[in-house]
């Protein structure tokens, strides 16, 4: 019974850990240090890895280039997270950013 | 002063100061020429908690050995199924820093913001850690 | 003879330190580059038990007293940890340049 239970605490317990490894903020540059208030793009991007094998960050370079396109005349505002979910023997790295677009003058 | 007596006091002042640990920091460009500047944090902490490894403290310190063989099957599923590059211990929410570009947003009526400084740091106590992302920044006024 | 040999240079490597990067992180490069500054701040602790990392902050506000009307920009942050053993000293190493407000 109390073998039952501690496997049951330790189901529950597995795979839905994550870890947060970096969040930046950081203000566009302007010669007047004003962000311009604006709707927040969000971008997600992931890669599942097993095992450790893994031979390219190519998902960071996919999150880049759709900020660039959702924001053409570049950002007043940024932030880039990048974080772990952990899984069972595999884990997904994902970045998210998160950017005030700069609208057209 | 029995030497048991004097691990439990020693563990007892470590368990109460906490730990502190520094993972990542960045500090950006700072302006000091546009005005004066006021100072302001956004801070946001979620529970982290290594279940493996307070499974494997368990285990060491279990009085008997099915207890310890049991909580040693424990750390091993904890371990694989927990897999994957850590920083500071394992939380059960990915979204906890989510909101912090909303609550930097809001911390600057003027909308002048300069010299943002992003920590990600931690506090742990024994096995459980508050895991820290902070981010500092200047209204300019 | 030989014991106190060895155990004296292994004494003498301790005290040199072994130094591992922890971070490093940039912001953009200015074109106006000619006057840098440099700031660190440090803490040093024993075990690697540290209660506090308000280091951080210090290096934030060395900086700004070396530029106190200009902006800081191009700042460049190398966060290390150096080990003499037991002890540890976890560093904040800052340089940036100041420029002058156009």
């Amino acid at each position: 019974m109390q073998k039952i239970f501690l496997l049951f605490i330790a189901i529950m317990l597995s795979g839905c850990t994550s870890s947060i490894h970096m969040s930046q903020i950081d203000i566009g540059t302007s010669s007047h240090n004003k962000f311009e208030p604006g709707k927040v793009i969000e971008i997600e991007r992931s890669q599942k890895i097993i095992l450790g094998f893994v031979y390219d960050t190519n998902y960071v370079d996919q999150a880049y280039k759709k900020l660039l396109l959702q924001c053409p005349n570049g950002t007043s505002m940024i932030n880039v997270e990048y974080l772990t979910n952990h899984g069972f023997l595999s884990w997904t790295d994902k970045i998210r950013i998160k950017a005030i677009c700069k609208q057209n003058n | 002063m029995p030497i048991k007596l004097q691990s439990i006091l020693g563990l007892s002042f470590l368990l109460i100061g906490g730990c502190s640990q520094l993972h990542h920091v960045h500090i950006g460009n700072i302006d000091q020429s546009q005005g004066k500047l006021t100072p302001f944090t956004v801070e946001v902490n979620e529970l982290g908690f290594d279940a493996a490894k307070t499974a494997e403290i368990g285990a060491e310190v279990a009085k008997s050995a099915s207890t310890s063989d049991d909580l040693e099957f424990i750390a091993l599923i904890l371990a694989v199924s927990n897999f994957g590059p850590k920083t500071g211990n394992p939380v059960y929410n990915d979204a906890y820093a989510e909101k912090m570009v909303y609550e930097v947003i809001k911390s600057c009526p003027s909308k002048k913001i300069t010299g943002l400084t992003s920590v990600r740091e931690a506090t742990s106590v024994g096995p459980i850690s508050g895991e820290v992302v902070r981010i500092n920044g200047y209204c300019i006024n | 003879m030989l014991k106190n040999a060895i155990l004296l240079s292994l004494f003498a490597l301790s005290l040199s330190g072994c130094v591992g990067l922890n971070t490093v992180s940039m912001t953009q490069v200015p074109a106006e580059r000619d006057n840098q500054i440099t700031t660190s701040s440090s803490s040093w602790n024993f075990i690697g038990i540290n209660f506090s990392n308000a280091f951080v902050d210090e290096a934030i506000d060395k900086l700004k007293s070396q530029c106190p009307a200009g902006k800081i920009e191009g700042v460049y942050t190398k966060h290390q940890t150096t080990g003499y053993l037991l002890v540890f000293k976890r560093e904040v190493i800052v340089s940036a340049y100041c420029n002058e407000a156009l």
